[in-house]
C-alpha cells in the first residue's frame, strides 16, 4: 500500500464502528479520493503537499525507529502525522488538515458510514456531461 | 432542449461577440446579447453539468465543479481557504443562491471613491430588480427549522437587527442542490436560469474550454486562443475571431487572463474578499442542522462591516470544520444532531493580489488583513460566541486550533482581550472580487465605469473583479446588475461602434 493509502487509513474517523471489511471498503474508497483531489489540485499547491509529504514520510521513518509506514500501526502512524504538525508550523499543519479534511469528506459521504449512523445514503449523480459544445 | 454540437475539424470560430465565462456576470452579458440579437458564442473552462445530474455529494462536486477541486487558498500574507465554481454557470452553481442587494452607502462609497457616473441606489435598483426576476430572488416558505430560529432568537437576545434572507430559488417536488443548503425547492443558478435563455435566443456555448490568452492586434483585442477538449478528452487548440470580448471569467481567472495576454497595468492588485471564520455551536437538543438546509437569517447590525450567518450543515461539512482540529473536534462528530455552524464575515481594508506565474495554469493568490481587518474578526467572533450562548448553545468553539470553545459568555472577551491567535486561525471566504476594478481614472483603475478595459479597444469586464471593493453582503446580485449595466451600455453606444 502506498504512503499516502496508509496516512489516509491512519486518519478515518473511529465512529461510527465499521467491520473490518467494511472499513477497509471505506479506507480504499477514501485513498482513491484523496489522491483524485490532490491530482486535481493548483499546481502549486499539488507541489507543496508532495513536498511536505515527502518530509513527512521522512520525519516518520525517523520518529518511528527507522520502520516504514507499512511496518507500525495505524494509531503510530495518526501519532507521527500529529507529531509533524505539532511544531505548529503552519505548512506542517496544513498537511494534516488536508489529508484529514479530505479524508473526513469522503467518509461520511460512503454509504456503508451513512447506513452504520442511521441516515439515507446519498445519491451517487450520474456521470459529467462529456460533450463540450453547446 | 439544448443542442450539442460537436467541434468537428473546426479550429478557428467567429462570432459577434466572445463572452469568456459563463458565471453570473458571463450569463447575464451572453442572454442580454442574445435577446437583442447578437451573435454571441461563450467558452467556459469548465464542464456542463446538467441540474438532473448535479452532484448531492460534495465529494463528487468538489471534482467537477469547483476550481482546484476546492483546494485553492492565498498562499502568501494571510492564508485563507478559497472557493470559486468552475463549470457552466460559474459560481452559481457551488453558492448558496442569496440574493442581496450592495447596502446603499457601499454604492455611494464606490461612486464618491471611483467617480463612478450614473451609479447610484437609484441607477442601480432597475438592474438589481432584472437580476432578482431572473433568479426569481424570494423568501422560503415554511418553517426554516432550528438553525435559523437560533439564529433569530440570536439577534433577539442581544437586541439587534436581523434579516430573513432571501434566495433565487423555485418550488420543485423534487429537492435538489442539497449541497447548497436547498431542503426544498429548486436552486436558480445561471445553468438553469440565464444560460438557457441565451441558447434559445441562438447563443453557443463551448464548455471545457479554457482561454490562454486574448487576441490583441495593436490596442485592440479581437478574440481569444483557447483549449477545448473533445469528448474523448482530445485537446483542440482553437481561435475564436469577435468583434467584441466580454471577459467574465471571475475575479482570479480574468486578471490571470489579462496578464497571460501581456495586459498588466493596474491588473490583478487590488483582490478583495470577504474573510470569514466560522464557530462550531453545540446545543443540549437536537438542532438536526443536516436536515434544514442553509439558515435563512443574517444578523445585520452591524453592516456593512460585519455580518453573522449560518453555514451549509452536511454531515460531511461538519466533517471538514472538525478536521481543522481534529484531536480536539473529533469527538464531536456521534453529537452531529445538536451541533451548528454558523460564521462572521466582515467587510475588509485588507488587499491582495492575483499573479500569473509562466508555467503554472492557476495564478498564485495571496491576501493581507489589516490590523483593523483583524479587529472586526476578533469582534465579530466575540459577539457572535457571546449571541449564540444567549440563545441557548453550550459551547461555542471557534475556528482556532487548539480552543476548547466557551461555555460561558463571560469569558470570551477576556479570553479574546489580545486579540486572535492569527497563526492559529482558520479563515476562508466564497465572495471574491476587485481584481480590476472600474473607475473613472485610467492611470489608477484597469476599466472604466462601464467595464471597458483602460487603454484597449473590443474588450469589456463584466464579473466580480470589477467591483470596486468588497460589497459586504453575497455578491452574485450585484455581479449580474453591473454586467446588465456593462452590456445595456454596451447596445446603447451603437454594439462598440460609436
Amino acid at each position: 500500500m502506498a504512503a499516502l493509502d496508509l496516512m489516509v487509513d491512519a486518519l478515518l474517523p473511529d465512529w461510527p464502528a465499521l467491520s473490518a471489511e467494511s472499513r477497509s471498503l471505506v479506507g480504499a474508497h477514501c485513498a482513491h479520493f484523496v489522491r483524485k483531489q490532490i491530482a486535481l489540485s493548483p499546481a502549486h499547491i499539488r507541489f507543496g503537499i508532495s513536498v511536505l509529504f515527502t518530509a513527512f514520510c521522512t520525519f516518520a521513518f525517523l520518529r518511528l525507529g527507522m520502520r516504514r509506514l507499512g511496518s507500525v500501526s495505524r494509531e503510530q502512524r495518526a501519532i507521527a502525522l500529529r507529531a509533524f504538525a505539532f511544531d505548529q508550523v503552519s505548512p506542517f499543519i496544513a498537511l494534516e488538515r488536508v489529508l484529514r479534511s479530505m479524508t473526513v469528506l469522503a467518509f461520511l459521504e460512503h454509504p456503508d458510514v451513512l447506513i452504520a449512523i442511521g441516515e439515507p445514503p446519498l445519491p451517487i449523480s450520474a456521470p459529467a456531461a462529456t460533450r463540450t459544445a453547446v | 432542449m439544448i443542442n450539442f454540437v460537436g467541434l468537428d475539424g473546426t479550429t478557428n470560430l467567429t462570432c459577434d461577440v466572445l463572452v469568456i465565462g459563463t458565471g453570473a456576470g458571463g450569463a447575464s452579458v451572453a442572454a442580454t446579447l442574445a435577446e437583442a440579437g447578437v451573435d454571441v458564442l461563450m467558452l467556459e473552462e469548465g464542464p456542463h453539468v446538467p441540474a438532473d445530474v448535479a452532484p448531492q455529494r460534495l465529494m463528487e462536486a468538489l471534482p467537477r465543479l469547483w476550481r482546484g477541486a476546492g483546494l485553492s487558498a492565498t498562499i502568501a500574507g494571510t492564508p485563507i481557504a478559497l472557493a470559486e465554481g468552475r463549470c457552466v454557470g460559474g459560481g452559481t452553481e457551488i453558492n448558496s443562491a442569496i440574493f442581496q442587494r450592495a447596502p446603499e452607502e457601499v454604492i455611494e462609497g464606490w461612486a464618491r471613491a471611483n467617480h463612478l457616473p450614473a451609479f447610484s441606489p437609484q441607477t442601480l435598483a432597475p438592474l438589481y430588480d432584472r437580476a432578482a426576476a431572473i433568479v426569481n430572488a424570494s423568501l422560503t416558505p415554511g418553517n426554516q427549522g432550528p438553525p435559523t430560529q437560533i439564529l433569530v432568537r440570536a439577534g433577539e437576545v442581544m437586541g439587534w437587527k436581523t434579516t430573513v434572507l432571501e434566495r433565487g430559488r423555485r418550488e420543485s417536488s423534487s429537492p435538489r442542490h442539497q449541497l447548497s443548503g436547498f431542503a426544498t425547492g429548486a436552486k436558480q443558478a445561471m445553468s438553469v436560469t440565464l444560460i438557457p435563455k441565451a441558447l434559445a435566443q441562438g447563443a453557443r456555448l463551448l464548455a471545457n474550454c479554457r482561454v490562454h490568452r486574448l487576441l490583441v492586434q495593436r490596442k485592440r483585442v479581437a478574440g481569444a486562443v483557447a483549449t477545448s477538449s473533445d469528448a474523448q478528452g482530445r485537446r483542440r487548440r482553437i481561435t475564436v475571431n469577435a468583434r467584441q470580448t466580454f471577459l467574465c471569467a471571475g475575479t482570479t481567472q480574468t486578471p490571470s487572463i489579462l496578464q497571460r495576454s501581456g495586459i498588466r497595468k493596474n491588473i490583478g492588485r487590488s483582490f478583495q474578499i470577504h474573510p470569514t471564520i466560522r464557530v462550531l455551536a453545540t446545543f443540549p437538543e437536537a438542532v438536526d442542522a443536516h436536515r434544514h438546509g442553509l439558515p435563512l437569517a443574517a444578523i445585520t447590525e452591524f453592516m456593512p462591516a460585519l455580518r453573522f450567518g449560518g453555514s451549509v450543515f452536511t454531515l460531511s461539512t461538519f466533517g471538514l470544520a472538525l478536521a481543522e482540529d481534529w484531536p480536539l473536534r473529533g469527538e464531536y462528530l456521534p453529537e452531529y444532531t445538536h451541533c451548528a455552524i454558523y460564521y462572521a464575515m466582515i467587510r475588509p481594508d485588507g488587499v491582495g493580489r492575483v499573479r500569473t506565474v509562466p508555467g503554472l495554469a492557476e495564478p498564485i493568490l495571496s491576501y493581507r488583513l489589516t490590523e483593523r481587518d483583524w479587529r472586526r474578526l476578533r469582534d465579530g467572533v466575540a459577539l457572535l460566541a457571546r449571541a449564540l450562548l444567549g440563545a441557548g448553545a453550550t459551547r461555542i468553539i471557534p475556528s482556532i486550533r487548539g480552543h476548547p470553545g466557551w461555555t460561558d459568555a463571560s469569558r470570551v472577551e477576556p479570553d479574546l482581550h489580545h486579540g486572535l491567535p492569527r497563526d492559529r486561525v482558520a479563515l476562508m471566504t466564497i465572495h471574491l472580487f476587485a481584481s480590476c476594478p472600474m473607475g473613472r481614472d485610467p492611470e489608477l483603475f484597469p476599466v472604466d465605469p462601464w467595464g471597458r478595459l483602460a487603454g484597449f479597444d473590443g474588450v469589456i469586464v463584466a464579473d466580480g473583479s470589477v467591483l470596486p471593493s468588497a460589497p459586504g453582503v453575497n455578491p452574485q446580485a450585484t455581479i449580474m446588475s453591473l454586467a446588465y449595466r456593462a452590456t445595456d451600455n454596451y447596445l446603447d453606444c451603437g454594439f462598440g461602434r460609436a
